[in-house]
């Protein structure tokens, strides 16, 4: 601070002793607890939560399929996650979002459909290529990881959430380029072992 | 204009094959030349589908397309249809199980057609083309101009490489583990890449978002008086080389990268229970915005 | 962060053992335990979110959605740091969030400042000072507020408070600056004693 002339340096002095005499704790004019509590999830079961899409995500690829064509689109919108998906016949695991939170199920559902077509296709890719994206999808998948067990130790942390939900919106972006990619080029079925690659 | 920087086995080998081979006559050839034309629309629209070998197309002033070069032993035939203002120029493999050489297409098109070209491991390369164009390959590397329309490059693992004319288009780049570099593009320049490093150079950037999970970002020359850059990594470095007078406001923040600022203001913590560090600041006068979010990644911003 | 503890050394031992066995049987499952942090926590955690947000309903949800995320996230908190000091962390998170949930939904500065109700009217009780304080920091605008309030009244540093804030250290000192002296101005009147 500057130096102050002497009614300036008594308003600092009273303000601070002011301060410091508020009391930290107010109590609320209700109980919250009742309300709390009734969405407290007993302790081993993972259910969602309402969250939102941040406005500036983007999402650069347009897919085939109509859901994931939705999904993209829906961005400013509260979606409400609800219990995540059971095993299915796809190797991806259902996504957590955050300590206790899952992915919104049409989420879940596009990724889960995105990566069932790839499998069924990822043998059309030349090996370099199939190898290569294998590895990716992997690398996505420990970002993802490290991300939300950095999520733990500081829940709610905004840097922390937009680039967690960067790394599943790169994921189902992956999937649904390589899908595009492999949707045939209109010569048929693509024998990968016929080619001179 | 020539495309630079390319990092992959030049054409020039193939043409002048196709060159002696035609001197010397199609019983000394492995392949077939191929060496078709039609008249063609001015602004239509030209898609080629190529599974391995190369793709060359190039702009020109006629009102026709042409399409030579070398089909691969044992593909089945070449497709080469028109329906309206739509051409089809298509490598056909057969579907009996054998070996199929790989093919080579060099292929001129009106300079205002719109072009979308499809391959699996064919290299693409594109120039003089000024509609909008869609170049797509598995593990194939992409090279082509931007003018002023939309190109779209998408790829696993081949590189792509783009220059721009002076235009202001919008340009999106997608690889999985190909690496990218785009270079005196102004407008827009969208690009994401899981494991491949992505490079801006020369421009005079307006609004630039890049993505990448492990690959390295760089950005290299000037900034828009209103730029909005926005990069993003999780574990790839970023990397900021700014020409001329920078007037833009900067929001960078790292979880456990550092970041390295040579305009001055240093980064902090931002809090004494969690890890992460933070840059704000702003420097000059224009309007432009820079944010710039890493989880592992080092930052740096520099002025050359 | 400045815990208001009184008592002797024992007091504050014995407060922090029972804490901690309410926080570890809360991690197992027990809402009961829960339900008793939730009270020895909730003024606190009240008072941050009313004074930064300066509206009650917005206080008592983000007051409501830090204990939900508290629970969530319980069974990764160790004992190494207090849970005061975590929970209240995510409390200011969850103030921030809903500050930037509602900016985008509006688009523009929020309609929490813009709508803030009035709270119960100032009275001037016996110690006129802390109430005609607690009003003047409510009609501080938002940006002085929050950083004066983290910053004055729960002791973050400009540096920890201006990361939480998304602004620059010095905005943030600014902020505190322009805080004090609106709140010395408005003081002004009424015989801040010292």
């Amino acid at each position: 601070m500057t130096a102050d002339s002497k009614p300036r340096t008594a308003q600092a002095r009273g303000l601070d002793a002011g301060l410091d005499a508020l009391p930290r704790g107010i109590e609320p004019e209700r109980d919250l607890w009742p309300s709390i509590e009734a969405r407290l999830e007993p302790r081993g079961e993972r259910a969602g939560r309402r969250w939102f899409w941040p406005a500036a995500a983007a999402v650069l690829l347009v897919a085939g399929s109509s859901l994931v064509t939705a999904v993209l689109l829906h961005r400013d919108e509260p979606l409400v996650a609800r219990q995540q998906s059971a095993n299915g016949p796809v190797s991806y695991a259902a996504a957590a979002f955050g300590p206790g939170q899952t992915l919104d199920p049409t989420y879940a559902a596009a990724r889960e459909e995105l990566a069932r077509t790839l499998s069924a296709r990822i043998d059309r890719l030349p090996p370099g290529a199939r190898r290569k994206l294998e590895q990716n999808l992997a690398e996505l998948r420990r970002a993802s990881a490290e991300i939300n067990a950095a999520l733990e130790l500081s829940p709610g942390d905004p840097l922390l959430e937009e680039l967690l939900l960067s790394t599943y919106q790169e994921e189902l972006a992956v999937l649904a380029s390589v899908n595009q990619l492999t949707g045939g080029n209109g010569a048929g079925p693509i024998d990968a072992t016929r080619m001179q690659l | 204009m020539t495309i630079r920087n390319q990092p992959v086995r030049p054409l020039t080998a193939a043409r002048t094959w196709v060159a002696l081979a035609l001197l010397a006559g199609p019983a000394a050839l492995a392949g077939t030349p191929i060496n078709e034309r039609k008249a063609a629309d001015p602004t239509g629209h030209v898609e080629v589908s190529n599974t391995a070998g190369s793709v060359e197309v190039t702009g020109w002033a006629r009102g026709e397309i042409e399409v030579t070069g070398e089909l691969g032993d044992g593909v089945e035939r070449l497709e080469f249809s028109q329906s309206g203002k739509l051409t089809r120029i298509k490598v056909i493999m057969p579907n009996r199980s054998s070996r199929v050489e790989s093919t080579d297409l060099v292929v001129k098109v009106p300079a205002g057609s719109s072009l979308f070209v499809n391959t699996v491991s064919a290299d693409v390369r594109a120039q003089g083309v000024r509609g909008s164009q869609r170049l797509q390959s598995v593990s194939g590397d992409i090279g082509t101009e931007a003018a002023a329309e939309d190109v779209e490059c998408k790829t696993v693992s081949g590189d792509v490489v783009v220059n721009g004319t002076g235009h202001r288009g919008l340009l999106n780049v997608t690889t999985v583990s190909g690496d990218a570099t785009v270079s005196r593009v102004s407008g827009e320049v969208n690009g994401n890449t899981v494991s491949g490093n992505f490079t801006i150079t020369a421009g005079a950037t307006g609004r630039s978002r890049l993505r990448s999970t492990s690959g390295d970002l760089g950005l290299k020359g000037k900034l828009d008086a209103d730029a909005r850059i926005d990069f993003e990594s999780i574990s790839g470095d970023v990397r900021l080389d700014l020409a001329g007078p920078v007037g833009a406001e900067f929001e960078v923040s790292s979880f456990n990268g550092e970041i390295r600022n040579c305009f001055g203001p240093k980064p902090v913590r931002t809090s004494e229970y969690a890890p992460g560090t933070e840059l704000r600041f702003r420097e000059g006068q224009g309007t432009g915005r820079v944010r710039i979010k890493t989880l592992n990644g080092d930052i740096s911003i520099c002025n050359k | 962060m400045t815990e208001h503890g009184g008592g002797s050394e024992f007091e504050r031992a014995r407060r922090a053992a029972e804490e901690r066995a309410l926080v570890d049987s809360a991690k197992r499952g027990s809402k009961a335990a829960f339900e008793a942090l939730y009270h020895n926590h909730v003024g606190k955690v009240y008072g941050l979110c009313l004074r930064m947000t300066a509206h009650r309903a917005t206080a008592e949800d983000c007051t409501q959605e830090a204990f939900i995320q508290a629970w969530r996230s319980l069974p990764s908190f160790e004992s190494r740091s207090a849970f005061g000091t975590w929970l209240h962390r995510i409390a200011v998170n969850a103030v921030l969030a809903h500050g930037r949930r509602t900016r985008e939904r509006l688009g523009s500065e929020g309609s929490a400042e813009d709508e803030a109700v009035a709270l119960a009217d100032p009275t001037v009780a016996d110690d006129g000072t802390i109430v005609d304080l607690e009003a003047g920091i409510r009609r501080l605008p938002a940006g002085a507020r929050q950083a004066l309030v983290l910053v004055g009244l729960y002791g973050y540093s400009h540096e920890e408070a201006a990361g939480l804030l998304g602004i620059a250290v010095g905005t943030c000192k600014s902020q505190v600056h322009r805080a004090r002296q609106l709140l010395g101005e408005r003081l002004d009147a009424s015989e801040v004693t010292q």
